[in-house]
């Protein structure tokens, strides 16, 4: 052997794949070559030193981040059979859902189109799409009013956003979303009125919305109604005769997520019509269960009248820890990863009332109170809910309760 | 290399896919806890930011839960899931500008030169065991692996560092077993030369 080839023959010993006569060769022409035997120690030393390279401890939380983003997919015994083709990377940054509800209740009739909406400088009068007014009734759950920009409905059946038309038929479960500069005015059989700002995805149901982000408004006429509105960490119920509901997201904006999944895929050569779909469908996937979102924030506030919220974990209610908001009130769910905390109930501002238009009444505080910074949320991985300052229930009580739930799932 | 003890999990890991496959999701986590730190390690390894092995792992275990269907129980679950870590490694070099050293500069930097310069090196794997050089050795190797490119770094992490066979490497990678004993062969030597140069240095 020289030790041109001596390399060779030296790394096939290292994993072990040399016969026992190759073997003895080596090792003669090792004892004869004073530079083979240096090498061939350097070689030994890295194969001996990788097992002592420091392994890192996983961080702390990972399998519940894992598994909250598992949670938020469709479960394989629930996901219909023409699965969509979800073959690409979302990018390494998760998508965090944080909402924000505001209830609003008046007792006069609110005009159709808020101006404030309308007025607000994010939309721009770029319209794609305008709509007025769908008449056809037929067999639809709900018709469409208005729609500005680019609205779309994925309806239940279909895996595919496609833009609003006067012509569809809506049905509940379909799920409606806006892009940026859009909105859009929906109206239920029974008057009950939704309207979606941008950056909005809903889905629409006979007796109330999933919120998944961004900003709605609800009015509901017919005395009685019954009508909640779930977002990933809370639910709000409503028994009253005319109320309003916006959620308000402070997600990143569809155009971000756009122009991440524009960058990522122009490197695989897909179109923008493709990358567009993956992208929604991704969007929805990733937003598609109310179950252990991460990181939501949502609020309520109350302008009338009152409402009933609860807190959720993996979509079940913590009854018990539910907190009548009275007029002029609001709360906080905040929650993330296992954590969920409420807030304490705070007084409403006069901001609160301007931001739908509306006159705050004489009861109401003028400082211009900023929204309330968030609720930090203590470190560690065990569930907690801190109690509403207005309740009484020990917090004793409310830790069994969400490590219960938890065990349930 | 621990091939019977594997073959048990393995047969586990399938049972537990199956259960996923079902709808109990939650039964995921089991595989999540079983291999989150072979695969965090796989990718702090490859990436040296522990913070970037993160989000990849977590992305590993995502992708890998929504393929899960595909899954072939002829292959180890583990090395589907290093299969996925390595492509989003890949991937974020990709898209990262500032690219690793390339291979011409490691591999032009004086081998033979260096292979005659001579000192420090223990002349026994005993003497080797007591050095307290090793610490600094520990170190200098970490460098030397975090400098190569990636191709040949995935192979020495995953056939050092998690100690895999050629062959379930060549499955790993898609490449032909040829190619992976070219490349392994090529990546120690790259250690070597990088080892000897800063030996030389201190």
């Amino acid at each position: 052997m020289d030790c041109e080839t001596f390399e060779e023959t030296l790394n096939a010993e290292m994993d072990n794949l040399l016969s026992p006569a190759e073997r003895q060769e080596l090792v003669k022409h090792l004892d004869s070559c004073r530079n083979c035997r240096k090498s061939a120690q350097t070689f030994r030393q890295i194969k001996e030193l990788f097992p002592h390279l420091e392994q890192l401890d996983v961080p702390e939380g990972f399998t519940e981040r894992v598994m909250a983003r598992i949670r938020a997919l469709p479960s394989y015994s629930q996901k219909p059979e023409a699965r969509p083709v979800l073959g690409f990377s979302f990018g390494l940054a998760m998508v965090a859902s944080i909402a924000a509800i505001f209830f609003h209740f008046s007792e006069t009739q609110v005009p159709n189109q808020s101006p404030q909406l309308a007025n607000r400088p994010t939309i721009q009068e770029q319209v794609n799409t305008v709509i007025k007014t769908q008449k056809s009734t037929g067999s639809a759950d709900f018709l469409l009013v208005q729609a500005h920009g680019t609205v779309q409905v994925l309806s239940s059946e279909e895996i595919v956003w496609r833009n609003v038309s006067d012509q569809m038929v809506l049905r509940f479960g379909d799920k409606i979303r806006t892009l940026a500069n859009s909105k859009v005015h929906l109206s239920y059989a029974d008057e009950t009125k939704l309207k979606l700002s941008s950056n909005t995805l809903v889905q629409v149901q006979s007796n109330g919305i999933r919120v998944f982000q961004g900003d709605s408004w609800v009015r509901v006429m017919k005395k009685g109604r019954i009508f909640e509105a779930w977002t990933p960490n809370l639910v709000a119920s409503v028994r009253g005769t005319i109320y309003d509901i916006s959620v308000r997201s402070h997600q990143r904006s569809y155009e971000d997520f756009l122009k991440e999944i524009t960058r990522k895929n122009l490197l695989k050569g897909l179109s923008p019509e493709a990358y567009f779909q993956e992208f929604s469908l991704q969007t929805l996937h990733e937003a598609g269960s109310f179950e252990a979102t991460l990181n939501v924030d949502s609020k309520v506030r109350v302008f009338e009248s009152s409402v009933a919220v609860s807190p959720l974990r993996d979509g079940i209610p913590y009854t018990n820890r539910e907190v009548i908001l009275e007029q002029g009130q609001s709360v906080r769910v905040n929650s993330a990863g296992k954590e969920i905390m409420i807030s304490r109930v705070e007084p409403l501002s006069e901001n609160d009332f301007k931001y739908w238009d509306m006159e705050a009444p004489s009861w109401v505080s003028s400082d211009s109170t900023p929204m309330p910074a968030s609720v930090p949320v203590p470190p560690g991985s065990s569930p907690r809910l801190k109690k509403p300052v207005p309740q009484a229930p020990s917090d004793a009580e409310s830790k069994p309760t969400f490590e219960n739930l938890q065990e349930e799932r | 290399m621990s091939s019977k003890v594997e073959s048990k999990s393995e047969q586990d890991d399938y049972k537990i896919i199956q259960q996923v496959l079902r709808g109990r999701k939650e039964a995921y986590s089991e595989l999540v806890e079983r291999y989150k730190k072979q695969v965090f390690n796989v990718a702090y390894r490859m990436t040296n930011d522990a913070e970037v092995a993160m989000d990849i792992s977590q992305e590993a275990f995502v992708k890998i839960y929504k393929n899960l269907e595909q899954y072939n129980p002829q292959y180890k679950f583990s090395s589907w899931l290093l299969k996925s870590v390595n492509n989003l490694c890949v991937d974020f070099f990709r898209t990262r500008s500032d690219q690793t050293a390339s291979l011409d500069s490691i591999v032009d930097s004086g081998a033979e030169r260096l292979l005659s310069t001579s000192n420090a090196v223990p002349s026994s794997a005993e003497e080797f065991e007591k050095n307290e050089t090793r610490l600094e050795l520990r170190l200098l190797l970490k460098e030397a692996i975090s400098q190569l490119p990636l191709d040949y770094k995935s192979v020495v992490v995953l056939r050092h560092l998690q100690n895999l066979s050629y062959k379930e490497i060549s499955q790993i990678l898609n490449l032909p077993m040829g190619t992976i004993k070219a490349r392994i062969f090529r990546a120690r030597k790259m250690l070597k030369t990088h080892l000897e140069r800063r030996i030389s240095e201190v």
